[in-house]
Formats: C-alpha cells, sequence, structure tokens
C-alpha cells in the first residue's frame, strides 16, 4: 500500500506505454523542430503568404507568411509550459488546500465552502472570465487556471486523506503522540499519492485544452505570441484557401491531449484497486482427462457430479480451488456440504450453474443434469434451466435483492419468464408463495421495496423466488448464516416444510453441522476443495470416520450444549494455491502421521456402509 | 487599472474630466464595499445593473439570450446521452475483451480534442462543401418555429453531444460495471434471466443514478461548451454574450450571467436529485 508509485515500473499498461510513447514524440518533435527550423515563429513575409507545405515550410505558411511548423513548435513549447506550471500551482495548493480540509475541522468547512463554490462554475467559463478580468496573457492565463483547476483537486486529496485518517491504523499512529507534520509526510502523502497522480496528469491535459480554448476566444496568449488555439483561430478565414493553417495546430492539440489522457486512464487502471475489475477468462483450459471414465448417467440421479476441478485465474497462474469432487443426488433427495469456509463447499455449488466469478471456471469434471452436461452447456441454454428446474437461495438476504425494483416485481420476474402466466395468475401466484414461506401481509410485502424489510423477510423473499417455478432442486448456500439464531431456526423450518411437501431435492452448503444434520440424509465433507468425508447423516453423526467430521460435530454439540469450553479445531484452512504434498488436514490433526504429510492420501470406501473416506487411517 | 470598464469604453486617450463624469456616473467612484451592496440590493429587485457598454439593463440583455443557449444545451445533452449510455453499456458487455478497449477510444476522443477545431472542420465538411446544415445563424423560436430552429441547431448541438459522450459514456461504464459485481444481480440470473436483461435492465436501473448526476453536470458544463460553439457558429446565445461583455469589461452583464449560470447549476442539481429518488427508491428513504 505505502508504495504503490513505484508498483508503475512493475506492471505494463497497454494505455500508460501508448500515451507515454505519444507524449515523447511530442517532445522529440518540439526539441529536433527548434534545432532544425531556419525560421523566425513571429516574423512576417508578406510575399510567402499563404503557401502550401513543401519542401521550404513543411507546414505551409500563415496569412502573413509565418511558417507555421516553426509556430506549432513554439505553441507546443508555451502548451507545455502552461499546462505543467498550472499543474503544479494547482497540485501544490489543491494538495494543501485538501489535507487541511481533513485535518482540522475548523479550517474543513472554510476550505470546503472556496472549493465547492468554485467548483459550481464550469471551469471553462470561471477561467474565461478570471482570464478576460485579469486581463491576457501568459501569466494571467495560469493563474486563472490554477484558480480553475485547484478545487478539483483539493477535493480529491481530501478525500483520499479522510480516508487514511480513518483507518485504525493512523488512530494508532496518533495515540503514539507522533507529530502532525510526520504523519503527513510519513503516511498521508505517500498514500494519497495514485489519486494525485492520476488527478494531476488530467489536470495537465485539461490546462493545455483549456488554454488553447482561451487563446481561440481571444482571452488567452495575445497575438502575435504562437499559441495553438489562437492559431486555429487565425486560419479560420482562410479555411477555403489554405486549410494546413488551421490543420496542423488542431491535430497537434488533438495529439497531446489525447496521449495525456490516455496517460491519466492509465494510471487510474493501474493506481485504483476499485476501479480495476477482474479480467473474464472463459478460455476453456485443455480439458486433462484423468483416467476416470464417465459411467453410464443413472437414470435416477437428478444431479451428478463427476470428478469436478475448478480452477481461479488471475493475471500470473491458476490454482485449483475445487478438486475432484463427485456426488449425486437423487430425485426428492437432500444433500448438505459442510466445510469452513474456503474449503470449496460454495464453489462446488456455484459452479452448478456457473454463478461464479468470472475468474473462477471449471477445469475438468462433468456436471449433469438428468442426461443434460450442463457444465458444457452454453450461457444462454444454462439460463433456461436456472430458476426454472434448479432454485438458488444465496447467503446474504440484504443483498440478494435488487433495492430499485419492488418484491412484485423481482418475485413475478422468474414466474412470467418461465411459466409464461396470465397477469392475474402472476399476482395469485406471488401471494401463494409469499404465504408458503410464512410471510403474514402478502400483499403489502408486495409493493415494499428490499430496504422495507428486516433481513429474515428477505430471506423468505429469496426462498419465494427460489421456488415460485416448482423447481426439482432447491440449491441453499449458506441460507442462514447471515440471520439471527431465532430467524435461522424459523428459515429451516420453513425449508424443511417446503422441500416435503413439493417433493423438491436440496443441496444445502453450511459450516453448521446442527444445520446440515437438520436438513440432509447425506452429507459430503469438505475440506481444502476437495471431499473429505461422504456418507448417510447417521452414519456421519454416530461413527464420524474423518478426523475433521469429528472435530466439526464436536464443534457443533459444545455451541449447541453451550459448553463452557469449546474444543477449537486449531490452525486455518490452507489458502488455494498453497502447495500441501500431503494430506491437507495433516497440519491441523492431531493423528497425523509421517505419512500424512508426504503421501495424498486417496477417497476410499469405508469399511461399513457406503460411505467414503480420505484419511490413512483406514488403509 | 487593467481592466478599467470606462478606458475600455472611452479609449486610451479619452480626457482626464470624460472618465471622471463617466466613473462617477457609473457609480464605480464609490468604495468597493458600497458598490457590492449596492448592487445586492438591486439584485433582489431581478436588477443586475445596466450594460456599461449597451447601456440596457443587464437582466433583458440576458433573459434575451438565454433561448438559444438552453435549447442548445438541451440537445447537446440528449445527442450525449443517447451516444453515451449505450457507449457505456457496451464495454460492459464486452469486458475483458479487445473490444472493451477499442470502446474507450471514441470516449476518449470526445473529451481530448478540442470541439472548436472539429467545429470548424465539420462546417467546412457538412455545411460548406456539401450543404447538409447552415454554415452560422441562429433563427429564434418565437419567429420562425422549432423545424428552423431545430437546423440550425443540429450540428452545433452535434458537436455538443459529441464533446460530452465521453464523460457519460464512462460514468455509465464505471457505474454499471461496479454494479455487475452485486448479488443481487446473481439471484437475477439464477432465476434464469439472460445475461442481456440482467445489464440492460436490473444492472442499469441500478446505476442510473449516478448517470443521472454525470448527465446534470455536464448539461451545467454544456452552457460552458456552448461559449465556444457559439462563438463558432455566431449564434446570440448567453455565451456569445459573456465573451463580449468580457471583451468590452461589462462587468455588470459579467456578473448577471455567471448568477444566472449558478442558478441553473442549482436547478439542474435539484432536478438530479429528484429523479435520482425517483429511480432509486432506496436514495428517496436515506434521504427522508
Amino acid at each position: 500500500m505505502y508504495n504503490t508509485i513505484f508498483k508503475i515500473r512493475k506492471k505494463t499498461n497497454v494505455y500508460i506505454l501508448t500515451g507515454l510513447s505519444l507524449i515523447t514524440i511530442v517532445f522529440i518533435f518540439s526539441i529536433f523542430g527548434s534545432l532544425i527550423s531556419e525560421f523566425d515563429p513571429l516574423r512576417t513575409a508578406p510575399a510567402m503568404r499563404l503557401t502550401a507545405p513543401g519542401s521550404i515550410h513543411w507546414m505551409g505558411t500563415d496569412d502573413v507568411g509565418r511558417d507555421i511548423f516553426t509556430r506549432v513548435i513554439y505553441g507546443i513549447k508555451i502548451s507545455m509550459v502552461i499546462g505543467f506550471v498550472v499543474t503544479l500551482i494547482s497540485g501544490i495548493v489543491g494538495t494543501i488546500a485538501g489535507i487541511s480540509a481533513a485535518y482540522y475541522p475548523v479550517t474543513s468547512k472554510v476550505i470546503m465552502r472556496i472549493v465547492d463554490s468554485i467548483m459550481a462554475f464550469p471551469t471553462i467559463i470561471l477561467a474565461i472570465v478570471l482570464a478576460g478580468i485579469l486581463g491576457a496573457g501568459m501569466r494571467n492565463i495560469i493563474i486563472a487556471l490554477a484558480i480553475s483547476y485547484f478545487p478539483m483537486i483539493a477535493r480529491v486529496v481530501r478525500n483520499a486523506t479522510a480516508e487514511i485518517l480513518a483507518t485504525e491504523y493512523i488512530e494508532s499512529v496518533v495515540v503514539l503522540g507522533k507529530s502532525n507534520t510526520y504523519i503527513i509526510f510519513r503516511y498521508i502523502l505517500p498514500n494519497i499519492a495514485s489519486p494525485l497522480i492520476v488527478q494531476l496528469t488530467y489536470t495537465f491535459a485539461m490546462a493545455i485544452l483549456n488554454e488553447s480554448i482561451l487563446s481561440f476566444l481571444g482571452v488567452g496568449i495575445q497575438i502575435p505570441t504562437p499559441s495553438l488555439g489562437a492559431m486555429v483561430s487565425d486560419g479560420r478565414n482562410y479555411i477555403n484557401t489554405a486549410p494546413w493553417i488551421i490543420t496542423f495546430p488542431g491535430l497537434v492539440i488533438s495529439w497531446i491531449v489525447l496521449s495525456l489522457d490516455l496517460m491519466g486512464d492509465g494510471l487510474r487502471e493501474l493506481l485504483d484497486p476499485k476501479r480495476r475489475h477482474s479480467k473474464l477468462r472463459f478460455k476453456k483450459m485443455a480439458i486433462l482427462q484423468s483416467a476416470y471414465k464417465a459411467t453410464e448417467t443413472d437414470m435416477q440421479d437428478l444431479l451428478k457430479i463427476e470428478n469436478l476441478t475448478v480452477v481461479a485465474a488471475d493475471k500470473h497462474d491458476t490454482h485449483e480451488i475445487v478438486r475432484d469432487v463427485s456426488f449425486a443426488i437423487r430425485n426428492g433427495e437432500t444433500m448438505g456440504i459442510i466445510g469452513e469456509s474456503g474449503c470449496g463447499k460454495s464453489i462446488t455449488a456455484m459452479s452448478i450453474l456457473k454463478l461464479t466469478e468470472p475468474n473462477i471456471h471449471i477445469a475438468k469434471g462433468y456436471i449433469y443434469w438428468g442426461d443434460i452436461c450442463l457444465s458444457e452447456l452454453p450461457e444462454s441454454r444454462l439460463r433456461t434451466i436456472c430458476g426454472k428446474e434448479i432454485g438458488t437461495i444465496f447467503q446474504e438476504p440484504m443483498t440478494s435483492l435488487n433495492p430499485v425494483f419492488t418484491i412484485e416485481q423481482q418475485l413475478s420476474a422468474p414466474i412470467r419468464l418461465h411459466l409464461g402466466l396470465k397477469k392475474a395468475d402472476i399476482h395469485q401466484r406471488c401471494i401463494r408463495l409469499l404465504q408458503d414461506v410464512g410471510i403474514k401481509h402478502p400483499e403489502k410485502t408486495l409493493k415494499s421495496y428490499p430496504h422495507e424489510l428486516s433481513g429474515g423477510m428477505c430471506q423468505r423473499v429469496v426462498i419465494a423466488m427460489a421456488i415460485s417455478c416448482d423447481p426439482r432442486l432447491l440449491i441453499a448456500d449458506e441460507p442462514t448464516t447471515a440471520l439471527d439464531v431465532t430467524i435461522q431456526a424459523q428459515i429451516l423450518g420453513i425449508l424443511k416444510e417446503l422441500i416435503r411437501t413439493n417433493h423438491m431435492a436440496l443441496l444445502i452448503i453450511s459450516h453448521d453441522m446442527g444445520v446440515i444434520a437438520s436438513l440432509s440424509e447425506n452429507i459430503t465433507v469438505m475440506y481444502g476443495g476437495e471431499i473429505v468425508e461422504q456418507d448417510t447423516r447417521d452414519s456421519i453423526i454416530e461413527r464420524a470416520a474423518h478426523p475433521y467430521t469429528e472435530k466439526l460435530i464436536n464443534a457443533a454439540e459444545e455451541l449447541y450444549d453451550g459448553a463452557d469450553e469449546l474444543t477449537i479445531v486449531r490452525g486455518s484452512v490452507p489458502r488455494p494455491g498453497e502447495h500441501i504434498i500431503g494430506c491437507k488436514f495433516a497440519p491441523r490433526c492431531t493423528f497425523s502421521t509421517r505419512r500424512c504429510h508426504t503421501e495424498r492420501p486417496p477417497l476410499i470406501r469405508k469399511k461399513y456402509g457406503k460411505g467414503t473416506v480420505r484419511c490413512w487411517k483406514y488403509i | 487599472m487593467p481592466g478599467d470598464p470606462v478606458i475600455t469604453l472611452l479609449g486610451d486617450r479619452a480626457p482626464a474630466e470624460q472618465v471622471a463624469a463617466m466613473t462617477k456616473n457609473l457609480g464605480l467612484d464609490q468604495p468597493l464595499p458600497v458598490q457590492f451592496l449596492a448592487w445586492l440590493k438591486n439584485l433582489l429587485h431581478c436588477d443586475f445593473g445596466t450594460s456599461i457598454s449597451l447601456g440596457e439593463p443587464a437582466f433583458s440583455l440576458i433573459l434575451e439570450r438565454v433561448e438559444p443557449t438552453l435549447l442548445l444545451g438541451i440537445l447537446g445533452t440528449l445527442i450525449s446521452i443517447v451516444l453515451g449510455i449505450p457507449l457505456g453499456i457496451l464495454s460492459v458487455r464486452h469486458r475483458g475483451k479487445i473490444a472493451e478497449k477499442l470502446l474507450a477510444l471514441p470516449a476518449l476522443v470526445s473529451i481530448s480534442i478540442p470541439a472548436f477545431w472539429t467545429a470548424i472542420l465539420m462546417i467546412q465538411l457538412l455545411a460548406v462543401k456539401i450543404h447538409l446544415f447552415p454554415v452560422a445563424g441562429y433563427h429564434t423560436l418565437g419567429r420562425y418555429g422549432l423545424i428552423k430552429t431545430l437546423y440550425d441547431l443540429t450540428l452545433p448541438g452535434l458537436i455538443l453531444g459529441i464533446m460530452y459522450c465521453g464523460q457519460i459514456g464512462r460514468m455509465t461504464k464505471v457505474s454499471t460495471l461496479e454494479i455487475m459485481r452485486q448479488d443481487y444481480l446473481q439471484t437475477a440470473r439464477a432465476a434464469g434471466i439472460s445475461e442481456r436483461k440482467v445489464i440492460y435492465y436490473y444492472a442499469l436501473k441500478n446505476s442510473l443514478p449516478s448517470i443521472i448526476v454525470v448527465i446534470g453536470y455536464s448539461f451545467a458544463s454544456m452552457l460552458a461548451g456552448a461559449v465556444v460553439i457559439e462563438q463558432i457558429f455566431n449564434i446570440p446565445g448567453l455565451g456569445n454574450l459573456i465573451i463580449t461583455s468580457i471583451l468590452n469589461r461589462d462587468y455588470p452583464v459579467i456578473q448577471g450571467s455567471l448568477i444566472f449560470i449558478t442558478i441553473v447549476f442549482i436547478v439542474v442539481n435539484m432536478l438530479t436529485d429528484i429523479l435520482c429518488a425517483y429511480v432509486n427508491p432506496k436514495i428517496k428513504h436515506e434521504i427522508e
């Protein structure tokens, strides 16, 4: 965080590179140009007036015979100087104003009031008026533009500084009694550097653009001093006979401003993490088929996942976050996946409908829905199954509903889409659905917006949406985690009732053994992206085979019994990409032997019953 | 004294007594605070003072010039919306692909290239060479009717629209991308809503408030852009008036115009707030 500036060197960015090379070309052009040019930008030569571009006058001459090439070179220099000085002054003034506004509440009001009232005027008008009142000339333009731009910088700096001051880290430094100067130079300045650099680059571009506008309007650089804007203005009357007078200066302004804006965009993309968005990677990885051969799909299976491996890709490499997961759910069956956060259970569930983040995708394995292979299906076809045959409930009820639509608009969307009912029927169905999930005033709720409902109510609505088209499978990803304990129990009760009456199959994901045990007949325990144990609920609860399962059950029992001391499973789940040679749980396992650390255990069938387990204890 | 309106009016070589008489006449001999208070008092009566160079009340001068500028601003805003929002949405749909970078170019160009230059080139091309539009001038709405007025304003409006569509396009892209990460879009996808509808309807309605704010802002700055465009197209609007008054140091008119622009700015801000609250009921809820 503290050396964001230096990261520029490590990464490359197309925009910055292009912008930088374009602006370098301008610099080289202007330096070499002034060395080569034999003409005086100011000396008129009536005999040579309106000469077309040629070997002597490369860009032609203007209406009084001055060499355009030489004038453009001078114009660039003037633009650059003005742009640079304006950026420097407004940068310094803006930074000081911004930091002091964030630092001292008393000055804050005064400074921000001034900043706001200056920003109430469009910058060009403000600059025009200021330049007009101060009088033309380079110094006054610089003052006018600096006054117009410093408020924007002050605001950026103030916001960035306030954000940093609010962090606990800085609060602790303040408590330590470090001086303000120390804090400003050591912590504030390095951290506001990124937004500041971006803003300054744009300021540079805007200053050059607006200087040309001022000069064009006649309130900027005065004739005969060559300025790109004024040259365009001069050339207007000769556009028919001598179009080169206006063409070249205009091109050069565009070139300079464009390259600076490109750099600004690139810097913003590079330095501002908020605007950086993950790159889509739909590129399918070469499917490395394992030795496993797809068995004939058991027709009874509603959902069948075979050797699913899911990878997350970032700029540098990809790592497996779910590895070789297989399970099946039959019609009306319930399956629970349990594990701590980061074990890949949600990813597994979300992969079924391809609802994972764009950089996460299936690398290996298949997902079957009946005899349709979901993992091979194009997204548009997949969406016809989503909502209709498979309903989904998400973890965060408050963010799962769209804030700008009423409950009725959201609830009726899938019904209209998949069932094609009449308007009145849709309304009736919405009311019935809300009643089914235990909402007492369905009419009133339908008219509400999500922010008017409580978390528990929102989750009921989400459940109603998920079951609105009578799906055959309901996927519930931590449906109660975000809710209070009492609401949790209600929601679980509703889910239980719904799957019983609607004969739905259920895939429920939770880290809470209590939730899983109360809803599912079969349980899959995941750890570090792998299945470590899979069995019926009764076998798991009574005879947990894997040490991890055992710990999860103990933790849940103690929690529910209100034990004074909780048996904490020490350590934490392995990070994705963390390389563990042996059993992934070995570092936290009380039974681990040397073998556990060096060799990965296979998933084997248990001695009794149908379950499987991945542990060296049983081999 | 630089920027003395009396000197500008009477010329450098005017006799001293004439200058003194005029200064007294205009009330410019009074101390600045007195001048300011008198001006404030008049302001309450919609009296912006009298134009120094034209001798007419500044308020009526400004009022006469408002029509073309407002129409130009509205037309430019409409065009920039029509160009900008699809530009932003398209780059959201094609995020992460080459098309996104390509779609960023028009926005960049529209922000970077000086409008006065493109305006002159486009007049030459579209008006002088192929007579598609009038070269310059303005026919008032009241006397000549909407069609004639719009015909005059199309090319300047188009240039203004192109000039500001980049900002709107960028805001559309950035704010929609932010929304694309929200959970409720996953809910919509899980309900089987097509990706097209998820972006165009479910996401866009959420990012609309930020887009509306930028549209309001660019409408206000279009009044500034109009200064340049009116000068080139010889449209007798507010921008034209500001430039003339600055060159004549006609302070009452300059002040009046600035006050007018500020009022427009405030009104537009209010309108955008109301519109945002209408689009997103949550904002309304937070205000209340």
